[in-house]
Parts: structure tokens; sequence; C-alpha cells
């Protein structure tokens, strides 16, 4: 069966899903033609408004699911704010294609209306909530959104899942359980004829050239040190933390409050009606948008809060140089940053405190509004050389001659120096070599880079588990076939 | 030996070489790279120079290879040694499908050579000096 894809033209899809991010492309291309967020958007829905949507879906065509209120006024919705409480149940236009009915949006069980992608996160409505398909480990735990996330990004890709062989990826801490139902979603959601599920640190590891490296990742929700030898992971050696990219904007969070003259909070742009400029360090000069603070939730302010805060630490952040050295920090240079509201102020100290949720978590460890309690943080460097001391004496040099740092909070000013600075005291003996790519898209999406190289392979054909393997076995052949 | 992460295969001349690598001594090193629809690992060249900068001399800058090279070295007191180093080559400028390739299939050509004594993992030229593959090679025990 799976014979069929001879050559290296198989057309593949790849998802990569991150905890904050999902990547979707053909395999074969340098980078992924869709970028989404990994969250989604819902609302409660009631019993007649379920009755009605799925009426319209068995009595009308796809293009007609969606009336009455249709695109002007969603047009309306974004420019003026002219929205109206009665329109919750309505779909948005972007969400729902032909290909895929409103009908699976919805959950019935929950009494849940499901808005996914960047529409569906981003356009405000009354009452609507975020949630994620993935646990805080990142392991995909609400099956339907992960579907829906998943029909999603097939549909901006424009493409027919049941026509292409896919490729996803999982973390290297999967559960066997999560496998299987991922394997579940790709043959009996999605249909496709062919499917593999590749582990990301093993695709970001091949991507940089190494089949033997200390891969580190650095994402939003999860920060890993992973031995990775001869292509496959060192399961013992497995260090993850929660101290990542969302934790250095949650401390930058408390510092405003805690001590930024005139700061009165984060303001996302949606609640922003019009602001004035104001002075650096006084209090914003903002009107809100009062229609809309009454139905906004706490998870959509606080998405959107941490988007801000993103934009903010991508802007500001930076690494200190030497080991924390709060005096020296001081004496680094400031930054300016302006926020949604009009607010903007200098900052230096918070730039570089917030960034030492990596490197030294026991700064924050104590702050519950910074990192969840209960756990213990290591710093980076700690981290990367319990990793390494896991494994046998003889890998040791070759991993600490390669390591390999990718992820999107990978991109803070100053991470890789200090990395090696610290390894330098730590390790004096080993000869030490980070390598983070220098290309953008390499880091930020190399284990979708990876899948989608291996996917187009035209040797790689006789690995996929077809269609017909996983009517004869069911889902735990992925067990079996996809180490 | 098919099962590689990549599906690409060990042509027989791979092992042929290797062979005559191991047995006869009159081979020196072996230069394999991947074949130009890369479904095989197949051997670019072998040579009877025991020249080492030769060797490195044939390692191109920009694209990724595998290599045997037989290293002799005197070990003091204890006369000569032989021991047989395995090379991934793959410098960091290399494309990144050619580093996808090679790194992904390396396990099916390793697995598939017997009697190997060190591996080197070679990103630049530093990584694959003479004293850096000596000290590897005269720190491994076996």
């Amino acid at each position: 069966m799976p014979g069929i894809y001879g050559g290296d033209e198989i057309n593949a899809i790849v998802i990569d899903a991150g905890s904050s991010s999902t990547r979707a492309g053909w395999a074969g291309e340098d980078q992924p033609r869709v970028l989404v967020p990994s969250s989604y958007a819902w609302t409660t829905i009631t019993d007649d408004e379920i009755n009605q949507i799925e009426q319209e879906a068995s009595y009308q065509s796809p293009q007609h699911a969606n009336h009455t209120t249709s695109p002007p006024s969603q047009a309306k919705v974004e420019s003026n704010g002219q929205d109206q409480d009665g329109d919750t149940s309505m779909a948005e236009p972007e969400s729902t294609s032909p290909q895929e009915p409103a009908l699976s949006l919805i959950d019935k069980e929950t009494k849940r209306r499901r808005f996914v992608g960047d529409n569906g996160v981003n356009l405000w409505k009354q009452g609507l909530e975020i949630a994620t398909p993935f646990d805080e480990d990142g392991i995909v735990s609400e099956l339907p959104a992960f579907q829906s996330l998943c029909s999603h990004s097939l549909d901006l890709l424009s493409c027919d899942p049941s026509e292409h062989p896919l490729l996803m990826t999982e973390p290297a801490w999967n559960t066997k359980e999560a496998r299987e139902r991922m394997t579940e979603v790709a043959f009996e959601g999605l249909q496709v004829p062919a499917f593999y599920l590749a582990n990301r640190t093993v695709l970001s590891s091949f991507a940089s050239g190494k089949p033997t490296s200390l891969l580190v990742d650095i994402g939003a929700s999860t920060i890993s040190a992973i031995p990775v030898v001869d292509g496959f992971i060192l399961r013992k050696g497995i260090q993850k933390q929660s101290n990542a990219g969302d934790s250095v904007s949650k401390a930058l969070l408390w510092s405003l409050k805690n001590g930024a003259a005139g700061f009165k909070g984060i303001t996302p742009q949606f609640l922003v009606k019009s602001k004035a400029a104001c002075d650096p360090g006084t209090e914003p000069l903002v009107k809100l948008r009062e229609d809309r603070i009454q139905g906004t939730t706490e998870s959509y302010k606080f998405y959107h809060s941490m988007r801000v805060l993103n934009d903010f630490k991508e802007a500001t952040c930076q690494v200190l140089d030497i080991p924390w050295d709060e005096g020296q920090a001081r004496l680094r240079p400031t930054r300016m940053f302006e926020f949604p509201d009009g607010y903007n102020n200098a900052f230096g100290l918070e730039r570089f405190k917030a960034a030492e949720t990596i490197f030294s978590p026991q700064l924050w460890s104590s702050n519950p509004e910074v990192l969840s309690q209960g756990k213990q943080y290591e710093g980076l460097t700690q981290m990367i050389l319990n990793a390494i001391n896991s494994t046998d004496v003889d890998s040791r040099p070759a991993l600490f001659g390669n390591i390999v740092c990718v992820g999107g909070a990978s991109f803070l000013p100053g991470l890789t120096d200090r990395l090696s600075y610290e390894l330098g005291i730590y390790a004096p003996n080993q000869k030490i070599k980070i390598h983070s790519p220098g290309n953008t898209v390499e880091r930020k999406h190399s284990s979708w880079l990876g899948g989608s190289i291996l996917s187009s392979l035209g040797s790689f054909h006789q690995l996929w588990i077809s269609k017909q393997e996983y009517d004869e076995h069911g889902p735990s052949i992925v067990q079996a076939r996809c180490k | 030996m098919t099962n590689s992460s990549s599906g690409v295969k060990v042509s027989q001349e791979c092992l042929e070489k290797f062979q005559e690598l191991k047995l006869g001594k009159k081979t020196k090193y072996i230069i394999y790279t991947l074949s130009p629809d890369n479904t095989e690992i197949v051997v670019e060249k072998t040579s009877a120079s025991a020249d080492y900068d030769a060797f490195i001399a044939e390692l191109p800058p920009t694209d990724c290879r595998y290599a045997i090279y037989d290293f002799e070295y005197e070990k003091e007191g204890e006369g000569k040694r032989n021991k047989i180093c395995f090379i991934t080559w793959s410098p960091d400028d290399s494309k990144i499908k050619q580093k996808m390739l090679f790194a992904s299939s390396k396990d099916a050509l390793r697995k598939a050579l017997v009697g190997i004594s060190s591996e080197i993992q070679g990103t630049d030229f530093s990584e694959v000096a003479y004293e850096t593959v000596l000290e590897k090679v005269s720190r491994s025990t076996f």
C-alpha cells in the first residue's frame, strides 16, 4: 500500500503543534505555510442553537451555513465594535470554510462552540473564553479541539487530508495513550491515507545535522534538555521544566506591577478605544471600550495580555552576559517600550531580571505569579549538566561538543553566550560547542523543517503507516512503527 | 539494515569496501556519500594513501559525507596500533536537507559496519583534525 508513493514527489503534509503555535505545510518546502495559535476560543451554546446549526448543516450547502449576520457585520465588529449580544452563536466565516462545517466545532456534551485559528482567538466576542488542546506538559489532552486545530490548519493550506500522507510531531515525553489518540485523530478524524508520528527532539537534532546531540528546546511553555545518541532519545536523561518563554513574560509583568512608575496594568489592544501620547513613566491617557469590559472573560484577557507581554519581551528582554549580579544589571543600558494603551517607559533591570527565569529560577521560584509552585526548578546550565551526566561516560564528550539550541525563546539576546560562559565554568575540561541555527526559520520551526525534509524523501515511503495497516491493527500500531 | 529513520539503504559495495579495508589493510580510507536520488548510501572513493591531510582534503567544506579512516598511531612502549574510525561529516555551512539526510541515515551505515572503534561527528575541520582524532582514538580502550 505505501508503495504507491514512489519518488520524491509525494505531497505529504507536516503538522507540528507546539504549545503556543501550530505550524503546517507541505513536505519538502523550506518553511511552514500556515502558522496559527494553538489555543482556541470557546463560548457556551444552548440546545436550541445546536439544533439550529445541525439543521443548517443537514439542509443547506456549506456556503449558506452562515447566513443572516454574515460577513458585512463581521467586518463591522472589527472596525468599530458595533457587535451585538445575540451574535455569539454565529460562526466566523473564516473558521467555517466549506471543508469544515460548523458542526465539527460544536461540542454537544459540554455545550461549547469552538473558534480556532487567528480570527477565532483574536476577534472579540461576548463571553469568549480561551483554552488550549494541550495539558501543561504539551501533551494532547482535548481531542476534539486538537482535531479542529488540525482541520483548520489544513483548510488554510487548502488541501483535502484524505489525499495526502500526514506527518505529525510529538514531544519526547509524549504518553503512549496520547500517541494512539493522535493516530486516531489522523485516520478517523482527518481521514488521511497514511500517517507517521515523529519525535520533535530527534527531528530538530537531525535538522542540525547531528545524529548525536544534546538538544535544548526553549519553547513557550516548556524548556527541555534532552540527550540524543545515534538518533535515539535517552529517556532517563530527559530534563524538562516549565520556566520557559511564558514564565519570562510573567516575570516581566510582575516587575511592571511592582515598581514601574505609572503602570496601571496591561490593556490589550481589543480594549483600547483611543489613546493619547503621554510622557514616559506617567499614567496612560487611554479611553477604554466600555462596551467590551463587561463581556470579557478572565482567560480571554489573560491570553491577550500575554501576547502584549510577548511583544514587550521580544523588544526588550536580554540575558545578562555573566552569572546573575543585580548591581551589574542595573548598569546596563535601558530600552524603551510603548504598550498598546500608550504607557511607555525605559526598562533596565526588569528586562534582565525577567530573563533570569531561565538561568536563575531561584530568583523567581517562590513567586506564584511567575512560576507554578511545588516544583523544583534548575537553571538551564544545570539542566544540561544533569542531562549529560545521566548518560554513559563515553557519550559525554560528544554531547558537550554538540549542544543544539532551538525554540522561540532561544532568541533571547545573549542566551547562548551566557550558556557557554556558565558551561565553561562548570565543565572546564570539556570541549563545548553550542550550535544554534542562525536562520530564524531553522531555529523557530526546526522540528517542522526536519519533518518536512524527512517526509519528502522518496526513501521515507516505506515508513508510513497506511490506512490499511491501521484498519488491521488499530491505533496501537503507532507504538511499533514510530519509535 | 534498512531501518534508518529516513528509510535510506546501504549499498552492498559499502560493506565490501569496508571488508577490504578491515582485512586487506591496503585501503586506508573510504568516503561514502548518498546516491543522486537520495535512496542509498554508496562509496564515493577509496584510497590507499595514509596521508591524513590528503584524507581531510577529501571532505567538502559545504557538503556532508561519511568516512572510514584506518587510523594508525604509535602507542608509547607498546608499538603500532590500528583503530578504525567512523566519521560523520556535516559541516555547519551545508544545506539543511543534506544535514537532515545524512543525520537520519547514519544509523543504517554505522550498524552495517562491524569493527569500528571510534566515532567522530565533525561539523568543522578542527573537529576532525589529526590531534583531535588521535586524542579520541588513544583514549578508547578496545
